[in-house]
């Protein structure tokens, strides 16, 4: 670390005020340098970051130790003593090779695959056998008065292959069929037509099993036929009802009966049935837009809860027009997850990734043209031995990675020279494309609309994330992340919130992130094999 | 012989090869050297320790299935030599926090006075950590291990990794600035970090936006 570093932290400018949220971030500083969280908290970080200077001042120091801290790990690793290296090479002639047995464990393998897929297939059976008869109380109802009318269903040349297939085509297959048979009582739950649930509901299955008497010894036979056709697991259930396809129409009762159940009042909130209804509200014919809003609110449990000032708001203004897929999604993005600032983070962010001859001379550059436009490295992700290792390996060249912060004026000039430092890949060719011209509306943005101070909310250059259009990012300038639809700048009533937004103290702190832009940079080194510079170079 | 990756160095070295040996030794004879530096008092005791892993890399070298990368064992086996290094000088009633060489002695290497100085300040700042809080400084910063890499040769949760770090780096913090206020500060000219670190404050980071 420089001496003057140094000494402006300590001196040179006044201490900034402590942390407010002291102990929530500090311990995730170190790893956010170095790129080690996991991407969730990484943005929690970064928006703390955003607002908190005595945090930004730990994070700085941290990363001047750190560069010392590499500047000694380098000179260290010199390289060995022309004796010591001698010595070691030496030494390896001093242990003799010897083969290793292979594993006895390599032998067995084949019995043991044997094992666990005959303790696969009786648990199998256990529990799908249980579950079945649940799962088809009528059939299991039916199937009594059908084996009592036939008195000696044990006798009948036992139809078995012409049943299974019947109700399951795939039954057949033996292995395959029990699971089919599952999927085949519990498809139909997303529902067709809604029946009475009632008697499905008032034959308790256990209970229509043994009421009727006759009925365990029928299933007993039936299992006793089954298991000596060796159709195991998903022809007994059924071999006992031959007519069960006759005195149950529908294959689907019981889906349709569990359909209408999900369909009461969910007085649980599983998650399942709440992205169930989630779905469901988004696949309804448009009726209003406000309605379908609060639907989803409601579908998407906490975190909808929270997005209600985004969400709710929105409710009164696109009330006739709903403004296209783009519109709505943005809306509920914003509303559903009610942070402007935490979806906005990624987006701010720019990826650039080249293709270098020489990986050092390019990354000595980048700390020039930092160093000139006055932007920071502000971290380098970790090295790690799985990077060195790669520098050795056949497949891929070294590579770098850094998080660049730039002034946003100087955004473009930076990447024109960042750009010329090698080859762009295509993959972030049309992705650099949008944010310049993110950047660009943003800077028009802050000369036309305020000419003192950095006006452009920083959440509208959302545009340069994937879906948006690049022809809609100068659109959303101002509009804000706040804003209800994100997409249609002439309606009012967005103009309005804006105003208010901009109003909001917790906007105006924002705005002062406007003049930095951030830029994730990968350098990669091309490999230095005659065959590609030649597919290249044309 | 150098441009091949590890999987074939292993293959190479458990056939027998007659070349494998060296370019082995050139690929990981420096960093496990360096580790070694870090836990012996004297060079000599250094390239001891320097053979005595190497010793049981070759020997165990056949051993290895390539579940791991082959760095992160040979870090393994470096480290375990290392510990019980420690643990035998413990023994012998030496204190644990003076494993470090004198500054002149490890310092060598680097040519330039300033970044003699450099090495200097480092170390007596690391000297002042707890053993385990500086292992995971060293391999992570010196070595360029990731987190995980050192969760997993370590043998400790990657939670632990990272809380040791961040608290590492606070103590190497407060002890740089105090070294620094007892120095005389240099005035060194220009912006450039400096800078940079006043437009950070002034503005918010850019990646929360």
């Amino acid at each position: 670390m420089n001496r003057s570093e140094h000494d402006t932290l300590r001196g040179g400018t006044p201490p900034s005020p402590p942390c407010a949220a002291g102990e929530r971030f500090s311990p995730d500083l170190k790893a956010y340098l170095d790129h080690e969280l996991p991407p969730l908290r990484r943005l929690a970080v970064a928006r703390h970051l955003a607002g908190c200077a005595a945090c930004r001042e730990e994070i700085q120091a941290m990363s001047e130790i750190v560069t010392d801290l590499r500047k000694v790990g380098e000179a260290e690793e010199t390289a060995l003593s022309a004796s010591l290296r001698q010595r070691l090479i030496e030494t390896a002639a001093l242990v003799p090779p010897r083969e290793e047995p292979r594993p006895a464990l390599r032998r067995a393998q084949p019995w043991l695959m044997f094992g666990s897929a005959t303790v696969a297939a009786v648990v199998l059976f256990a529990v799908v056998f249980p579950r079945w008869e649940e799962m088809r109380p009528e059939m299991v109802r039916t199937e009594a008065p059908a084996a009592e009318g036939r008195k000696a269903p044990a006798d009948e040349p036992a139809p078995l292959s012409v049943i299974a297939p019947a109700s399951a085509p795939t039954a057949q297959r033996k292995s395959g069929a029990a699971a089919e048979a599952e999927t085949d009582g519990a498809a139909p739950v997303l529902g067709r037509v809604p029946r009475p649930a009632a008697p499905a509901k008032a034959a308790s299955p256990m209970r229509a099993a043994r009421e009727p008497g006759e009925s365990p010894r029928v299933s007993a036979e039936a299992q006793q036929r089954a298991l000596k056709t060796n159709e195991v697991a998903a022809v007994t259930p059924r071999a006992a009802a031959p007519d069960v396809q006759a005195l149950s129409p529908r294959k689907d009762e019981f889906g349709a009966a569990t359909s209408s159940r999900a369909a009461e009042p969910a007085t649980d909130l599983s998650a399942a049935r709440s992205t169930e209804r989630l779905m469901d509200a988004a696949n309804r014919p448009i009726e209003s837009e406000a309605g379908r809003r609060q639907e989803m609110a409601r579908a998407g449990n906490a975190p909808g809860g929270a997005g209600a000032p985004g969400g709710v708001p929105a409710a009164p203004a696109p009330a006739a027009a709903p403004s296209g897929g783009a519109g709505a999604g943005g809306g509920f993005g914003a509303g559903g997850f009610g942070g402007t600032l935490f979806y906005a983070a990624p987006m701010s962010t720019t990826r650039l990734a080249l293709d270098v001859d020489r990986l050092d001379a390019s990354r000595a550059r980048v700390d020039e043209i930092m160093k000139e436009v006055g932007g920071l490295v502000a971290s380098e992700a970790p090295r790690g031995l799985a990077a060195a290792a790669a520098t050795d390996g056949e497949t891929q060249g070294r590579t770098s990675e850094l998080t660049l912060q730039v002034p946003a004026d100087q955004f473009n000039e930076v990447m024109d020279r960042l750009r010329a430092l090698g080859d762009v890949t295509p993959e972030t060719e049309a992705q650099f494309r949008n944010a310049a011209t993110a950047a660009v509306a943003a800077q028009t943005a802050k000369s036309t609309r305020a000419p003192g101070g950095s006006a452009a909310a920083p959440p509208s250059e959302g545009g340069s994330r994937g879906a948006a259009a690049p022809a809609a990012a100068p659109a959303r300038v101002g509009s804000g992340g706040a804003g209800p639809g994100g997409g249609s700048p002439p309606n009012p009533a967005a103009a309005e919130k804006e105003k208010k937004a901009e109003a909001t103290p917790e906007f105006s702190r924002t705005k002062a992130a406007a003049s930095l832009r951030t830029i994730w940079l990968t350098l990669r080194e091309k490999k230095p094999e005659p065959a590609k510079p030649a597919e290249k170079a044309p | 012989m150098d441009s091949i990756n590890d999987k074939q160095l292993i293959r190479l070295l458990q056939k027998g090869d007659r070349n494998a040996p060296a370019t082995f030794v050139d690929r990981f004879g420096g960093r496990v050297h360096a580790l070694a530096r870090r836990y012996t008092r004297t060079e000599a005791d250094a390239e001891d320790l320097t053979q005595e892993i190497f010793v049981d890399i070759f020997r165990g070298i056949h051993k290895f299935r390539g579940e791991a990368a082959l760095s992160t064992w040979v870090y393994r086996v470096a480290l375990n030599h290392c510990l019980k290094h420690r643990e035998r000088r413990k023994d012998e009633g030496l204190p644990l926090d003076d494993e470090r060489m004198h500054a002149d002695e490890r310092s060598d290497p680097l040519r330039h006075a300033t970044q003699a100085e450099l090495a200097g300040r480092v170390e007596a700042a690391l000297a002042t950590l707890t053993p385990e809080h500086r292992e995971v400084v060293v391999l992570h910063e010196l070595h360029g291990l990731t987190y995980g890499e050192c969760a997993n040769l370590l043998e400790i949760p990657v939670g632990t990794v990272k809380s040791r770090l961040s608290n590492a780096f606070r103590r190497l913090r407060t002890r740089l600035q105090s070294y620094l206020a007892e120095t005389e500060p240099d005035a060194l000219p220009g912006r450039g970090a400096a800078e940079g670190l006043t437009l950070l404050r002034a503005d918010a980071g850019g990646e929360a936006r």
